[in-house]
């Protein structure tokens, strides 16, 4: 009987100390992100006052961009969404809506607003995709091409966006997103100032949800109602600016948000376009895209921009919510298993040895060790099996630091962009970042097991998710 | 015992996040009274600034004055924004000059200069010419000053210097951007670059050249395009400094320089029609003799459009020569060079590129003929109506339809739209209506039988002149696909014209027998 307890101790011990070990590494890894982004997201402030960005709007030499805007089912936010597209301000710029067989209005309402005329465009296509049924176009709405075809998905829809474009670089859009005015300049800008190929430039995308919508750009930025919205409001200041930034400055960008992000279209085009693979093709595809570069030996570089804004409307409710992080969380570990011989390979430099096994280690299974210590070191401390110190440096890895990453990041926003003017909503960013580490987090970490065992059923789809319009004036469904 | 210690980690977990919140909170809240406080100032400084400059500005002042009158902003608040309304001031051409001679009384622009030069190395090789031959008299800081500004003047501070002698242009500023160009931080660098290129000053361009030819020979860390900004930037009347360039060994360099000639061109020529006289005779000559056949197609693409802008027989021969070039690359840019009035007599030479090999030379073949005025578009619509070529008759039609060509044409058309065919039939010779009329019908003719007929659709469907809905109904009537029925049953049951209506209404029954035939015979038998 006493060997047995001996025995249960060490296993618990063994399993304790890896999820110990797991936390030390996750956070270890946060916090160096964290002061890197500190440094450069400061400098990069700093910087920006004597940027060129005039120089570059008004520049011959500043290179066209089409925006693919893929679309299913946006009725209600798509002519926001292209209306603000049409008021960047960008010299050069081209819009394709590909309508992916939508069974809503979003053709129609495309048709009408912009008064668009069925055309018998030459179909040229470089990347494989479904034939578009129809082409739209008004001569004087001349950067506006809408694309209609049969429901391929989102990967298929951004094909034929590519295959129609005709600039040298793209920039894909979610169809309920809206940019700021100058989001496509600032996004472009360090491409125009790279000496080399910049392959990809992202940027930070930030929660709509609460703010005021007027002709298509936001007039007032607020906290959304929710607690749900609210809380992720802090985890995309953590997750954009720690976590991109940080793996921009040491040029190991594995995950970019295709909700607003550019890309060099002829590497694009090279690595194979968007794959049906994954769930996740904008992180797919990024994975390509260095894979190739490296393959090829050719210099290149990637790019996170932290001001170069784009509204995203995020999920209102906690189904909502676990359908998204499910997707994910599928999606990134589709991603890391499909490119894993790139792990720890010294072939792919940064990316290879350490992007990679971060999100393959942290971010896609990570959640197993977190999710077990959430269960296996409170009950084993219960049951007198885990010393009380071990459980303090739990619940100091697991709550404090995570409460100190969370309230950083609402520090480093405050310091830096201070998007929400109100005092009353950083009080609340504040508030809800140390409230996330106590019930949200763990809800999340919920949700990407959900997400792993989806990925160990071999489940291919992912869970639409509909989201609904809620700014400060108005609410209507998406 | 485990209980109690589970109670008071939790009564301590929850005191040390509550205390780390409210430590940062309180930060925040502090660093938030204090910005604002700050900014209310600034505010208020403003105001004062802007009641001490407007009249400076509203009325004609002797610099000395204008400082004088300045002496009273003090504050380190009251300077920023004394800084921040003679930047704007200027930007304004008119104040510019009293601007510039206020920030040099005010001893701005030697801070500045100062600041710029801390950290760059003695100029020498061309830039320590150019500099003396610019009379620069710069006289370094004392020695305890020039260590002390090694260490403070880090690049942000010299960023920020440069970029203020940039936009208040003084001599003083100028030769010390000139210096910063070889500053060791490369940001300090492209400012200073990019300040030469605004500026345009016609003796600062060889360095940027030199700078264009280090960054592509790999020896600057420099962005091509921002050299390249910098350098379109000149006046076409400064294009002779690029003879270096021009004639270096590295294609690259070669390729380059044309395609920044190119781009100046280019934006004079959208103010002025050019001819060779803008140009220097000796790029004249180089670009007549050599580049058009350079070895590299890329140059020979990009001298194209060059020669475009020369305006006399030896360059349209030339043009002539490049859009039968063996690069389709180099075919696609003389095509796009002929896109004016002004090369009507290479129409033809254009017309033949409409059945190139390579789709984007089509392209632009399409829209240089439509960009040539109304005898070139009516070369496309010739080449349309009596061209075989499925992919000509693609590339046209689209451009027919994107372009909006076609609904100009329809709109255009003389009252009457209808063709008298009976006037064909008798070889008669037809008006200049009627052969608007018989151009327009057989377009149309050809859209439909080359299955191009979904905007012909569109169109009858909108609110277009009925006589044109006639022409239209009349060339379609022998489409019975599905979307054809469709349009005409809507034209013969909401059309606002009752003759059309009956003639949809009459082309609608017929269009649906045949389709009817069709479909029964299409049937297996035995169905």
């Amino acid at each position: 009987m006493e060997s047995l307890r001996d025995l249960v101790i060490f296993i618990t011990n063994i399993f304790n100390n890896i999820i110990i070990l797991y936390f030390f590494a996750a956070n270890g890894s946060y916090t160096i992100l964290m002061f890197l982004s500190f440094a450069h997201v400061w400098l990069y402030q700093m910087r920006i006052s004597y940027a060129g960005l005039q120089e570059v709007r008004e520049s011959p030499v500043t290179p066209p961009v089409t925006v693919i805007v893929p679309a299913f089912n946006e009725e209600n936010s798509i002519i926001l969404t292209v209306e603000s597209l049409l008021h960047l301000d960008y010299p050069a710029k081209e819009i394709i809506v590909v309508d992916d067989g939508s069974t809503d209005q979003t053709l129609q309402k495309l048709l009408e607003h912009f008064q668009l005329i069925r055309m018998d465009l030459i179909w040229r296509p470089r990347l494989a995709a479904t034939t578009p049924a129809a082409f739209y176009h008004n001569p004087h709405i001349a950067p506006l091409t809408v694309i209609s075809k049969p429901n391929g998905g989102k990967p298929d829809a951004l094909n034929v966006g590519i295959n129609m474009a005709r600039s040298p670089y793209f920039c894909t859009i979610d169809a309920d997103c809206i940019l700021e005015k100058d989001s496509l300049l600032r996004l472009m800008y360090p491409v125009i100032q790279s000496p080399v190929n910049t392959v990809l430039s992202a940027g930070i995308v930030r929660i709509l949800n609460g703010c005021v919508v007027q002709d298509g750009q936001v007039t007032e930025i607020r906290l959304p109602e929710h607690p749900v919205e609210k809380f992720q409001v802090v985890e995309y200041l953590r997750s954009f600016l720690f976590g991109r930034t940080g793996w921009n400055l040491l040029q190991g960008t594995f995950i970019a948000s295709g909700a607003f992000c550019i890309f060099h279209r002829e590497t694009v085009i090279e690595a194979g376009g968007f794959g049906h693979d994954t769930v996740t093709e904008d992180i797919d595809v990024v994975a390509n895209v260095h894979r190739l570069m490296r393959a090829k030996k050719r210099a290149y570089r990637t790019s996170f921009t932290t001001d170069p804004v784009c509204w995203t409307i995020a999920p209102h409710t906690r189904q909502l919510l676990g359908k998204q992080r499910r997707r994910w969380q599928l999606g990134l570990i589709q991603t890391v298993m499909k490119h894993n011989t790139m792990l720890f390979n010294p072939k792919y430099g940064t990316i290879g040895m350490l992007s990679l096994p971060f999100q393959t280690f942290v971010e896609a299974f990570g959640c197993l060790v977190e999710f077990g210590g959430y269960i296996l070191i409170p009950v084993s401390f219960l049951l007198g099996l885990t010393p009380l110190d071990l459980f303090l440096l739990f619940v100091l890895l697991a709550f404090v630091y995570g409460t100190f990453l969370s309230v950083g990041s609402v520090v480093l926003e405050e310091i830096t962009f201070r998007r929400y003017p109100r005092m009353g909503d950083l009080m609340r960013l504040l508030w809800y970042a140390v409230l996330e580490n106590f019930g949200y987090r763990q809800m999340i970490v919920l949700y990407r097991v959900q997400g792993f065992v989806q990925y160990m059923r071999g489940q291919k789809s992912w869970e639409l998710v509909r989201h609904t319009v809620r700014t400060g004036t108005e609410e209507a469904p998406a | 015992m485990l209980i109690e210690d589970i109670i008071t980690i939790v009564i301590w977990l929850i005191l040390t996040v509550v205390a780390l919140a409210t430590g940062l909170a309180l930060i925040l809240l502090q660093r938030r009274v204090t910005r604002r406080r700050y900014f209310e100032r600034l505010d208020e400084a403003r105001q004062r600034v802007q009641e001490v400059l407007d009249p400076l500005y509203q009325t004609p002042t002797d610099p000395e004055t204008a400082v004088a009158s300045l002496g009273v902003l003090r504050s380190s608040v009251e300077r920023r924004a004394l800084e921040e309304a003679l930047l704007r001031h200027a930007r304004v051409p008119q104040d510019g000059a009293l601007t510039r001679a206020i920030v040099k009384k005010l001893g701005w622009i030697d801070q500045w200069a100062t600041l710029l030069r801390a950290r760059a190395p003695r100029p020498s090789g061309s830039i320590a010419t150019m500099l003396a031959e610019l009379g620069d008299d710069y006289r370094p800081p004392n020695l305890l000053r020039r260590l002390g500004l090694r260490v403070s003047a880090n690049f942000v501070k010299r960023c920020r210097a440069a970029d203020k002698l940039g936009q208040v242009p003084t001599p003083e500023g100028m030769w010390a951007i000139l210096v910063g160009v070889t500053d060791p931080h490369p940001e300090v660098q492209e400012i200073c670059l990019r300040y030469l290129g605004q500026h345009a000053d016609p003796a600062t361009l060889p360095v940027l050249i030199e700078e264009l030819i280090k960054v592509l020979e790999g020896r600057s860390s420099q962005s091509v395009r921002n050299i390249k900004t910098a350098l379109v930037q000149y006046s076409l009347d400064d294009v002779g400094a690029f003879q270096i360039a021009l004639q270096h060994s590295n294609r690259r360099v070669r390729f380059f320089a044309t395609d920044i000639i190119r781009e100046i061109a280019d934006r004079r020529a959208a103010t002025a029609v050019l001819s060779k006289n803008d140009f220097s005779p000796g790029i004249y000559r180089l670009f007549t003799e050599r580049f058009h056949q350079d070895e590299w197609p890329d140059v020979r693409a990009r001298a194209a459009v060059v020669i475009s802008h020369f305006h006399d027989d030896a360059s349209t021969e030339i043009l002539r020569k490049l859009l039968e070039d063996e690069a389709w690359f180099v075919r696609m840019h003389a095509t796009r060079a002929a896109a004016t009035k002004l090369y009507l007599p290479l129409a033809a030479d254009v017309v033949q590129r409409l059945t190139d090999t390579n789709w984007l030379v089509r392209e632009a073949a399409t829209k240089a003929l439509s960009q040539m005025g109304e005898l070139g578009v009516d070369f496309v619509l010739e080449a349309f109506i009596h061209s075989q070529d499925r992919y000509t008759n693609e590339q046209i039609c689209e451009e027919l339809q994107r372009g909006g060509l076609l609904i100009t044409m329809l709109e255009n058309l003389p009252a009457d739209a209808a063709l008298d065919e009976s006037a064909l039939m008798a070889g008669r010779t037809l008006t200049a209506d009627d052969q608007r009329r018989w151009m327009a019908a057989m377009v149309v003719r050809k859209m439909v039988a080359a299955g191009m007929v979904t905007m012909l659709l569109m169109l009858l469907r909108g609110p277009i002149r009925p006589d044109i809905k006639m022409v239209l109904l009349r060339e379609l009537a022998g489409c019975s696909s599905p979307e054809c029925l469709e349009t005409f049953q809507v034209c013969a049951e909401t059309d606002p014209d009752p003759q059309v209506r009956g003639t949809a209404l009459a082309i609608f029954q017929v269009a649906l027998g045949k389709y009817t035939e069709l479909t029964l015979a299409s049937e297996p038998v035995g169905n």
